[in-house]
């Protein structure tokens, strides 16, 4: 009886799961068809006479490495914007690690005049849209000469409103008598922070880093918009959607290859994230 | 579950350094590589090479200066074959064969006549009165037109026997045309008239009723006259004969063509003591065409070889040679002969060899030959064509192009096609297939 009564729930989410999975799925096996293959087979697409449907062909007349083999060796392009992505990617969390922890523990641990106003505005740049500050974080890039660089898209991402908020939120939630009594034994703020707080919020930490790699990898708006100049130095993300414009036959391949480094940080991190959930529910 | 993700993430990370460090070379490794070049406006040319032998025309007799029963024995030879000599070079000194011996039995001869007619003078008497005198030149005279029409008649039967032409009797057709045998018809009637004028006379003078023994005398003293006028006459041509005849000369410049003659052979009337090449003769180099159905141009450039030597010379003529085989004939000067190793050495069969280029009338495309596939009929080359990749950046491909081939000359070949600006591929290093991405070398 009991499996009965969940049984609805898990169709349900079998299905969404299904929905959620299903382009992934199609996606890595679209990937071993050859580039003539998988050109013929979209060829089928846009007609719609009645009675007219598009084949669903999920395995290849031919296995093929033909995408991989083209897109690592013989169009190998895509490697150069790969490392890009991982540039940024790397340098705006490890900006992040190194910056925004301390923001979020001075924010939440230490009492100072206009502490609350200070973080109610780190909150208010959270909500904006990237649209609405674009001219402005533009104008002071273009001002102090680092337009068309890549610190014009890591240094805007470094302070990053979300990850200031989610630390600073978890941050609050570590007990006082636990910071009191270290600076009863006579720890300071720096050893407080270092051998305190920082291992007690390792959960949040992956999360942070999870979550900030998800959108750094994602990142499409700041490099079209400070990056006008220097294509070369655009993100795998940006470059993504030319490579599909082209039809080019090896999309898939790239999508693959673009999919890869975000499932396996998320699967190192996951442990963090599901623990920093159910340690925010607990509270 | 955080080592299988670190794990993949390590793999990723070093496939893709490896990549990246390695693509290069790995993108170079498979991908065929080959020569571009570019198509070019021109006529084609394409090179003949022929073998002949020297052709100076036909050769002419060099005869000695022997006449009649008399010949000459060769002293010293100085002609050969292929020898170049001038007009009155001498070409052989000569003696008359037994000169002395000869001579002797003319006068033995010159002395029994003599003799003979003194003899007969004395038993007759003999001075001639005026009557006998005139019978005597009568009959003389007669005895000459008779000759004289012998002759006539004899050179207008040889005449009308060159000539196809059938006598009736003395007659020629009266339709002919011929000149020549109307001349000799009108020299033998004009004998015949003679001959009859003089039996005539003779007949006028015969009515004198001469007696027979003055008859019988006078025709033996005439016989015995004339006798001895021919061997003096036979004298004074034998030591003539030793003056001029020592010496046989060129009757003109020209190569010695073949000479047999050696010291010690004897020559007489009619015999060539050499032969050699006609006067003002040409000098070509006649070169046999073979199955070449090359047509060449009056003035093409030939460069001729033979012997180690060389000359640049041109086409004088193409067509066919005495035995109905196609030929060209080229233009030599003494000189060209001489550079090339001389007459005789190039009289030999095939000593000659020539190069010619032709070149096409009209500007076609060419190509290099080594770019052109396919067989007869279907002939095709690749062209490489600037493709994108997925990125925007440029990569060359191989394009199939059908041609059409107009004429192929070594390593050139003419196409109909413009191939303005493309870039057709050649030796590549590996067997290509249209749509496949080339590489081009690079001259370091």
């Amino acid at each position: 009886m009991k499996s009965g009564r969940h049984l609805p729930t898990r169709l349900l989410l079998g299905f969404m799961a299904v929905l959620i999975l299903a382009p992934i799925a199609v996606t890595v096996l679209f990937s071993f068809f050859s580039p003539e293959e998988i050109k013929a087979y979209m060829a089928t697409r846009n007609d719609f006479r009645p009675g007219v449907f598009m084949e669903i062909r999920l395995i290849p007349h031919e296995v093929s490495l033909t995408q991989y083999y083209r897109l690592m060796i013989s169009d190998r392009g895509i490697l150069h914007y790969f490392l890009n992505s991982v540039i940024y990617a790397v340098m705006i969390v490890g900006g992040q690690l190194l910056i925004l922890p301390a923001l979020a523990f001075s924010l939440s641990c230490f009492r100072f005049r206009g502490r609350d106003t200070l973080a109610f505005l780190i909150v208010l740049l959270m909500v904006l849209p990237f649209q609405v500050t674009m001219v402005p974080s533009m104008i002071t890039l273009r001002t102090i000469g680092l337009l068309d660089t890549r610190w014009a898209v890591v240094l805007p991402m470094i302070i990053w409103p979300f990850s200031v908020f989610l630390l600073r939120q978890y941050m609050l939630t570590i007990p006082k008598d636990t910071l009191e009594a270290a600076q009863l034994d006579g720890s300071g703020a720096m050893r407080s922070f270092l051998f305190i707080v920082l291992p007690i919020s390792g959960p949040v930490l992956g999360t942070m880093i999870a979550l900030t790699f998800a959108e750094c990898w994602n990142l499409v708006e700041q490099p079209l918009t400070y990056l006008t100049q220097r294509t070369d130095l655009h993100p795998l993300s940006v470059m993504f959607g030319q490579l599909s414009n082209r039809f080019s036959g090896i999309e898939y391949a790239g999508a693959v290859l673009f999919i890869l480094p975000s499932l396996f940080v998320y699967l190192y991190f996951q442990e963090d994230i599901s623990e920093g959930i159910h340690l925010a529910d607990y509270k | 579950m955080k080592k299988i993700a670190l794990k993949g993430l390590l793999i990723v990370a070093a496939v893709v350094l490896l990549c990246v460090f390695f693509s290069g070379t790995l993108h170079t490794v498979t991908t065929a590589k080959a020569r571009l070049t570019t198509a070019r406006t021109g006529n084609l040319e394409s090179s003949v090479t022929l073998s002949g032998t020297l052709y100076c025309g036909e050769s002419v007799d060099v005869y000695s200066a022997a006449r009649g029963q008399e010949s000459l024995t060769v002293v010293t030879a100085r002609a050969r074959k292929g020898l170049w000599v001038r007009k009155g070079e001498t070409l052989f000194t000569c003696e008359v064969t037994d000169y002395e011996t000869r001579m002797e039995t003319l006068a033995q001869e010159y002395e029994v006549k003599a003799q003979e007619l003194m003899e007969l003078e004395r038993k007759n008497g003999g001075n001639l009165s005026a009557q006998e005198q005139r019978w005597m030149d009568a009959w003389s005279a007669l005895q000459e037109a008779a000759a004289a029409v012998q002759e006539a008649r004899v050179d207008l039967r040889v005449a009308a026997g060159i000539a196809g032409v059938a006598l009736t009797g003395d007659r020629l057709p009266e339709d002919l045309e011929d000149e020549t045998l109307k001349a000799a018809e009108a020299a033998l009637q004009e004998a015949l008239t003679r001959e009859t004028e003089a039996r005539a006379a003779f007949d006028r003078r015969n009515r004198l009723s001469l007696n027979e023994d003055r008859i019988a005398f006078m025709t033996q003293k005439a016989d015995l006259t004339r006798q001895i006028e021919k061997i003096a006459s036979d004298q004074a041509a034998l030591r003539l004969l030793r003056e001029r005849g020592a010496v046989i000369t060129a009757p003109h410049d020209g190569y010695i063509t073949e000479c047999e003659t050696k010291a010690g052979d004897t020559l007489a009337q009619g015999t060539a003591a050499a032969r050699m090449t006609a006067k003002d003769a040409e000098f070509l180099a006649r070169l046999a065409m073979g199955s070449s159905k090359a047509v060449l141009e009056t003035g093409t450039k030939a460069e001729l070889s033979a012997g180690g030597g060389s000359v640049t010379a041109s086409v004088t003529a193409q067509g066919l040679a005495e035995d109905g085989t196609a030929c060209t004939d080229v233009k030599l000067e003494r000189a060209d002969v001489t550079a090339l190793g001389g007459y005789e050495a190039l009289s030999e069969p095939n000593a000659i060899s020539a190069t010619m280029t032709i070149r096409s009338e009209d500007r076609t495309t060419l190509i290099p030959t080594a770019a052109l596939r396919g067989s007869q009929g279907s002939y095709y080359i690749y062209v490489a064509e600037v493709g994108m990749d997925a990125f925007g950046g440029e990569k060359l491909t191989v394009a199939r192009k059908t041609v059409n081939v107009l004429g192929q000359s070594g390593s050139v070949t003419s196409i109909q096609e413009s191939l303005r600006d493309a870039s057709i591929i050649y030796m590549e290093d590996r067997p290509l297939t249209e749509g496949c991405e080339i590489m081009q070398y690079e001259n370091p």
